[in-house]
C-alpha cells in the first residue's frame, strides 16, 4: 500500500465494548478538525473501480483532504486500523458476518461453530432467540422465523430478501455508530447500497447529522436478487413482487413478504438521507418515485483516468475480420446468451466474424460453450473469463466493435464508457443508463429493447464501414471524456460536500443543472 | 556490405515465418502508390507468416472495397507535420517509446519502413536496442527530392535535424534497404552509405489480375469500343494516363502523339499543378474536342477507364528541377493487367519492366519525341491484333511471374528465395 500508516495496536474487537479504543484511533482525526465521514464499501488503493476513484480524488482534493475522514468494512480485518492515502485518513472497520450471524464480527460464527457440544448449542440457542426477538411487532417474529426456516430448509433462487431482518444488532450498525459517537462527523455520506442500509440507524443515534446517500444500482426499486426488474425476460409491470412466485413456487408467500418488508426497509434507510446522489438520470426518475421530494443530484460515474486508459491501449493494433467484444458478468441480465443466439445466423454467415467476451460467470459460459459446438460456432466465439483494465482495454482495441446486449435496465454502463476510452463504438439496447451514455448515431447505435434483428443490422452496418467505425469511436472518446471527465465529477462531489446546510436544496438544484453533465 | 542489386538472384531459402511489422506514413484511407503498396505488402505478410502488423498515422483505416488480413495499429497520437527540427526529435521520442512499446507485445521478427520519413528514426532507434532488424523502402522521388533539396543548402548543412539528413540517416541506420527499382537502387547507392541493398519491385494483387484476365481475355479491340461507347466515348483508339498532374509526368507528350492520330481521343485523369498547362496544350494542338479531364477518378472508375482504352501512357522523364522521377510506374503494371498497352518513355524506374526482354509495351523514344512516327507505329499495331494480344500474354506474364505483391512480399521476406509459384499464382493463371 503506498504511504499507508499502521493502524495502532489494541484497537476494539467488539464495538461498544470497547469504543474507547475506537475513539482513542480517530481522537486526532476529530480534534483536526475532520467533519465528514464518507462510507464506502471500498477504497483506494485496495480497490481502483470508477466509483471509488471518483470518491477519492474529491476527497483527496485540498480544500477536503483535512475534513474528510472515509470508512469502510473489511472482513480481513479483526480490527479497526487506520490508513493514509493521498493525505486522506481511511478507517478500515471489521466486517459483519453474513445474514442471520450478522450481529458478530465476521468469523466469528465460523470459529465458534467448530467448536462443537454444548457450546455450540449454547451459541446457536442463544443467536437464533436474539434474531427471534430483535424487536418490532409481535407478527415480526413470524416473519424472521419463516427467513430462519428458509436458511435452515431452502432457500428462494437468489437467496432469502433478509435486509429487513438486519435491525440494530447488525454489527456493521453497531461499528459505524461507534465511529460516528467517536468522530463526531456534521455530514456522512453513505456510498452505495450496503453503505445506504446504515442511514436509518445513522439518523435514529443523531438526527441533526446530514446524510448524503449515494445510489448506484437498482436495489431500491427492485428486491429481487437480482435487481433486474424482470421475470423471464419480460420487464415487470407494476411491482407487486410476482418475483417470489418465481424464485420461490411453494414458499412464495413469505418470500413475498420478505421482498416487501426488505423493499421497505431499504426505502426507510434512503428516505432517511437529506439528499440523494444518483449516477445516471434513468436512477434519478426511478429514485425519485420512491423519495418523493427528497432533492436528488445526478453525478454520473467517471470515465476513468484519460493518461492511463491511454497507456493501456497505445500501440494496440486491431485484429482482422469483425470481432465484436461483451463485457461484463455473464448473466441473464447482461443478455449475453440470448444475443447469441438471435445473432447465430449472422455468425454463421461469415467464418471472420467473432464474438469475444469478457467477464465471469461459469453458469453461463458452460451454457454458451454448449451453445456454440451445437451450432458449429466454437471457433467464433471466445470466452476470456475475467479480465483486468489493462487486458480489457487491450481487447477493446483488439475488436472493431463493443456491443452491450444488456436485457435489463442497467443503473448506470460503464461499458460506453470504457469503450469510449478506447475509441470504440457501442451497440446497445435502447434501456436504462446505458440509453444516455451512448448517443445514437454518433458515438454508437441504440437499438429498441429486445430487437434483435435491428441490434445486428447495427453491428453489421459498422462492421462494414470502417470509416463510420473510426468517426464513431473518435467521437465516442471526445463525448466521454469530456462529460465523463473524473475532475468534472470530483468537482461535482466538492460542491456537494461544500453546500451550506441552509442553502442545501437551492444548491443542490442549481449543482444538478449547471455544473454536472446533462442527462 | 551492400549487395549489388544488378546481381542475379541468389539460391532459394525458405521463406521467414517471422511476424512483420510494418510501419508506414502513408496509409489507407489515403489512396496513393505507398498506401495500396503497404496494404498489399502487409496482407500477403499475413498470409506467408500467419500475422503481420502495420503501425499507421491517426486516421488509419481500411476503406470499403479492401480486405484487410493484417493487424492495424492506429497511432491515435500521431503528428506526422513533425518531421523535421526541434519537434521531430520530440517525436522521434514518443514513436520510439510506441515502438518499443509494440515490438514488447507483439515480438515482430522483423520491421519494414515504408517511408523513411517521420516513423524512420524513432523506429529504428526502438528496433536497434530490441534487435530487430529494420528494411528501410525507398520508392525514388521521395529520395531525389530531398537530395535535390540537400544540394541546394535547403535544410542542408550539419543539422542533423534536417528532412534530407534525416532522410539519409534513416537509410544508413537500417539493415537494409530496398527499392522498387533498379534506377531507385542506384540513386541509393549514389546517395547513401547502405548496408545491404536489394531490389523487390512492385506489384500488382493477383486477384486484381485474375479479375481483369477473365474480363478481357485479350487486347479485345471490339469489346473496348463497346465500352467506350456504353462510357459516351467516341469509337476511336481511347488514349488513357492516370495519375498526378505534374510536369515531369510529361503528359503532353501523349497530346502531340494523339494529335497526329485523326481518330484517337484521350482522357486524363487525375489532378495536379500541371492540370491547366495540358488543357492549352490540347487547346494549341487543336485536340480539344477529343480530350477529356474528369479529374481524380476513384478505383472502380480507373479500372473501367483502363478496360476501355487501348493504350495507357506513362512518358514520364526525371526532373532535375524538383527531383520528381518515375521510381517503378505501378502503373504500367495496371494497364498490362487491364489489357491496355502500356506506352512509356522507358526512363527511371519504368526500365525495368518495359525494356526487359519479355517487352509487355511500346518503349518511344523521346530525345525527341516523333510524335508523327510514334502515331504510325501505333496505328500499325492497333491494325495488327496478333501483336497486340502478344504484348497483353507478355504483360500479365511479367505481372504473374515477377510483378505480384505475393513475389514481391517473398523476397522481402528471404532475400536468398527465389519466386516460386504459389497456390495463388496458379490460380491467376
Amino acid at each position: 500500500m503506498p504511504d499507508d500508516a499502521q493502524a495502532p495496536p489494541g484497537i476494539i474487537g467488539r464495538p461498544g465494548a470497547e469504543a474507547a479504543d475506537l475513539a482513542a484511533l480517530v481522537r486526532p482525526l476529530r480534534d483536526s478538525g475532520r467533519d465528514i465521514l464518507v462510507v464506502s464499501d471500498k477504497y483506494p488503493p485496495h480497490s481502483v473501480g470508477g466509483a471509488e476513484i471518483s470518491l477519492h480524488l474529491c476527497c483527496s482534493r485540498p480544500e477536503l483532504a483535512g475534513r474528510v475522514v472515509v470508512a469502510v468494512f473489511s472482513p480481513a480485518q479483526a480490527r479497526p486500523g487506520l490508513y493514509w492515502h493521498d493525505g486522506v485518513a481511511v478507517v478500515t472497520l471489521p466486517d459483519a458476518d453474513p445474514w442471520p450471524v450478522h450481529s458478530r464480527p465476521f468469523g466469528t460464527h465460523r470459529a465458534i461453530s467448530s467448536r462443537g457440544g454444548w457450546a455450540r448449542v449454547r451459541y446457536e440457542l442463544y443467536q437464533g432467540a436474539g434474531f427471534l426477538f430483535a424487536g418490532g411487532r409481535p407478527w415480526h417474529i413470524a416473519d424472521r422465523a419463516a427467513a430462519l426456516c428458509f436458511e435452515l430448509w431452502g432457500k428462494p433462487r437468489g437467496g432469502i430478501a433478509s435486509d429487513f431482518g438486519l435491525g440494530a444488532r447488525w454489527y456493521r450498525m453497531r461499528a459505524i455508530q461507534a465511529l460516528i459517537g467517536a468522530l463526531a462527523p456534521h455530514r456522512v455520506l453513505l456510498d452505495n447500497y450496503r453503505s445506504i442500509l446504515l442511514g436509518s440507524g445513522i439518523r435514529r443515534r443523531w438526527p441533526g447529522i446530514e446524510i448524503t446517500a449515494v445510489v448506484r444500482d437498482n436495489r431500491f426499486s427492485c428486491a429481487r436478487y437480482d435487481q433486474s426488474r424482470q421475470i423471464g425476460g419480460a420487464n415487470c409491470p407494476r411491482c407487486r413482487f410476482q418475483c417470489a412466485t418465481v424464485d420461490a413456487p411453494r414458499q412464495r408467500f413469505w418470500h413475498r413478504r420478505h421482498l416487501g418488508l426488505s423493499a421497505r426497509a431499504r426505502q426507510r434507510a434512503l428516505a432517511a438521507a437529506d439528499r440523494v446522489v444518483v449516477t445516471s438520470g434513468y436512477l434519478r426518475r426511478e429514485v425519485g418515485a420512491l423519495t418523493g421530494a427528497a432533492p436528488i443530484v445526478r453525478i454520473p460515474n467517471p470515465g476513468g483516468h484519460l493518461g492511463q486508459t491511454a497507456g493501456f491501449i497505445r500501440g494496440v493494433p486491431e485484429a482482422p475480420g469483425e470481432n465484436l467484444l461483451i463485457i461484463g458478468m455473464l448473466n441473464e441480465n447482461k443478455g449475453q446468451l440470448a444475443f447469441l443466439r438471435a445473432a447465430a445466423d449472422w455468425l454463421c454467415a461469415n467464418p471472420r466474424r467473432h464474438v469475444h467476451l469478457a467477464g465471469r460467470g461459469e453458469r453461463i459460459a458452460g451454457q454458451i460453450r454448449a451453445f456454440a459446438e451445437r451450432e458449429g460456432l466454437s471457433r467464433q466465439i471466445t470466452l476470456h473469463g475475467y479480465l483486468g483494465r489493462e487486458a480489457l482495454f487491450r481487447l477493446m482495441r483488439r475488436c472493431q466493435v463493443v456491443v452491450a446486449p444488456a436485457v435489463w435496465p442497467e443503473p448506470f454502463g460503464r461499458v460506453p464508457l470504457e469503450a469510449g476510452l478506447a475509441r470504440r463504438p457501442v451497440v446497445a439496447f435502447a434501456c436504462g443508463g446505458l440509453a444516455e451514455s451512448i448517443d445514437d448515431g454518433k458515438t454508437g447505435f441504440l437499438a429498441p429493447p429486445a430487437d434483435y434483428s435491428t441490434l445486428i443490422e447495427r453491428i453489421g452496418r459498422l462492421m462494414g464501414d470502417a470509416a463510420l467505425r473510426h468517426d464513431m469511436g473518435m467521437r465516442a472518446y471526445a463525448h466521454i471524456s469530456q462529460r465523463y471527465d473524473l475532475d468534472r465529477v470530483a468537482r461535482a462531489f466538492l460542491d456537494l460536500f461544500e453546500l451550506p446546510a441552509a442553502d442545501r436544496l437551492e444548491g443542490t438544484a442549481r449543482a444538478g443543472s449547471d455544473r454536472l453533465p446533462r442527462a | 556490405m551492400a549487395h549489388d542489386p544488378l546481381d542475379p538472384p541468389p539460391p532459394p531459402a525458405p521463406a521467414s515465418r517471422d511476424k512483420v511489422l510494418v510501419v508506414s506514413v502513408d496509409a489507407f484511407p489515403k489512396l496513393g502508390g505507398i498506401s495500396t503498396m503497404t496494404h498489399h505488402l502487409a496482407n500477403v505478410f499475413a498470409e506467408l507468416t500467419g500475422q503481420s502488423l502495420l503501425l499507421a498515422p491517426a486516421g488509419s483505416h481500411v476503406p470499403d472495397g479492401y480486405e484487410r488480413r493484417y493487424d492495424l495499429i492506429e497511432d491515435w497520437e500521431s503528428d506526422t507535420q513533425a518531421r523535421a527540427g526541434a519537434a521531430a526529435l520530440v517525436e522521434d521520442r514518443r514513436i520510439e517509446a510506441l515502438t518499443a512499446r509494440i515490438i514488447a507485445h507483439e515480438q515482430p521478427g522483423r520491421i519494414l519502413l515504408m517511408h523513411g520519413f517521420y516513423y524512420g528514426p524513432g523506429v529504428i532507434a526502438a528496433a536497434r536496442r530490441a534487435s530487430v532488424p529494420v528494411s528501410a523502402y525507398v520508392h525514388g522521388t521521395e529520395l531525389t527530392s530531398q537530395m535535390i533539396a540537400l544540394e541546394r543548402g535547403a535544410g542542408a548543412g550539419a543539422d542533423a535535424t534536417a528532412l534530407p539528413r534525416r532522410l539519409l540517416s534513416v537509410l544508413e541506420q537500417a539493415d537494409e534497404v530496398l527499392t522498387n527499382s533498379h534506377f531507385t537502387a542506384g540513386l541509393v547507392s549514389r546517395h547513401a552509405r547502405v548496408r545491404h541493398l536489394r531490389v523487390t519491385g512492385v506489384g500488382l494483387s493477383l486477384s486484381r489480375l485474375g479479375g481483369e484476365r477473365r474480363r478481357s481475355p485479350w487486347a479485345s479491340p471490339s469489346l473496348r469500343r463497346d465500352r467506350r461507347r456504353a462510357m459516351g466515348l467516341a469509337e476511336g483508339p481511347l488514349f488513357a494516363y492516370i495519375g498526378r498532374l505534374t510536369d515531369h509526368k510529361r503528359v503532353d507528350r501523349m497530346l502531340r502523339i494523339c494529335a497526329e492520330m485523326q481518330d484517337a481521343t484521350c482522357v486524363i485523369a487525375g489532378e495536379g499543378p500541371a492540370g491547366q498547362a495540358l488543357a492549352a496544350c490540347a487547346a494549341d494542338l487543336g485536340i480539344s474536342s477529343r480530350c477529356r479531364f474528369p479529374g481524380r477518378i476513384g478505383e472502380a472508375e480507373k479500372w473501367a477507364l483502363l478496360r476501355a482504352a487501348n493504350f495507357s501512357f506513362l512518358m514520364s522523364e526525371f526532373d532535375p528541377r524538383t527531383g520528381a522521377c518515375e521510381g517503378f510506374g505501378i502503373g504500367l503494371l495496371e494497364a498490362a493487367a487491364a489489357g491496355a498497352l502500356p506506352v512509356s518513355s522507358g526512363a527511371d524506374g519504368m526500365a525495368d519492366f518495359m525494356l526487359g526482354p519479355e517487352r509487355p509495351g511500346v518503349v518511344l523514344p523521346v530525345a525527341p519525341l516523333d510524335a508523327r512516327a510514334s502515331a504510325a507505329l501505333l496505328s500499325r499495331l492497333l491494325a495488327d491484333e496478333a501483336a497486340m494480344d502478344g504484348f497483353v500474354l507478355r504483360g500479365r506474364r511479367m505481372i504473374s511471374n515477377r510483378y505480384n505483391w505475393s513475389s514481391v512480399a517473398r523476397m522481402i521476406l528471404s532475400p536468398r528465395q527465389q519466386v516460386a509459384p504459389s497456390r495463388e499464382l496458379r490460380d491467376a493463371g
